[in-house]
């Protein structure tokens, strides 16, 4: 559950490509069939906090542990990165994967 | 000898935040221009607080979670920044934080500006409650001298 001060006002697209970020993360990580707590635990993170802050939308998964997040996970990692590109950064994936010659 | 035993402290049950939790986090981390938070949980159900940065990306600046007694303070990238049994701790955690540095620029601000807010609260205060203190005793006594 997720509250905010500006529950009132339209999520930005941005606010909305990260939380779908995390639902996919999510839905990666529970088909790898661990718990917050565990893939924190192969992340070698202290606490599993900031997994769910990631899930929950507000958090990114930095540039420099996403092949750990990848492997972590059961996915290649340039597939990982292209895939989490594609929400964080839609102008820059559209760019290199999308727009031909 | 006799041994003095301390009142345990009580710590609210996993779940969300209380609502005296959530006033505390809020004065401690008192947005600033265009910074808001967002509140959430773990799939535990361990509460989040999320201090959020400007629009139109609102990235999360700082996490406060609370685990079983512990309240956790990490950035937005996952770093962790401090981890105290009270929310008063984080005064220090921030300065350290603040001083160590951060790779975000909003996070470094945030940090600054909570460690500025309770250093002022801290030392500050006292002083001026010592003045008035002092005021309030000198002043009839010069009245009465008048």
């Amino acid at each position: 559950m997720v509250r905010s001060r500006q529950a009132e006002s339209p999520a930005p697209k941005g606010v909305e490509q990260r939380k779908r970020a995390g639902a996919w993360l999510q839905e990666r990580r529970k088909a790898a069939g661990l718990s917050q707590i565990e893939l924190a635990q192969r992340l070698g993170l202290k606490y599993y906090t900031f997994i769910s802050q990631v899930e929950n939308g507000f958090g990114r998964v930095p540039n420099d542990s996403m092949e750990a997040w990848a492997r972590a996970l059961n996915v290649a990692p340039a597939e990982f990165a292209r895939h989490l590109l594609a929400f964080y950064e839609p102008e820059l994936h559209k760019l290199l994967f999308e727009v031909t010659p | 000898m006799s041994i003095v035993e301390f009142p345990q402290r009580s710590f609210p049950a996993s779940g969300a935040w209380s609502a005296e939790e959530l006033q505390a986090l809020i004065a401690l981390f008192r947005a600033e221009g265009e910074t808001s938070f967002a509140t959430g949980a773990t799939e535990h159900g361990d509460p989040q607080f999320y201090l959020l940065g400007p629009a139109p990306a609102h990235d999360c600046v700082l996490c406060v979670s609370r685990l079983a007694q512990t309240y956790v303070l990490e950035d937005g990238e996952g770093r962790l920044i401090g981890e105290t049994p009270t929310l008063d701790g984080f005064a220090v955690e921030a300065a350290r934080a603040a001083v160590r540095g951060s790779r975000s620029l909003v996070g470094r601000l945030a940090l600054l500006w909570v460690t500025v807010r309770l250093t002022i609260e801290e030392k500050l205060e006292p002083i001026f409650e010592e003045s008035q203190e002092l005021l309030v005793r000198v002043v009839p006594q010069v009245a009465a001298f008048v």
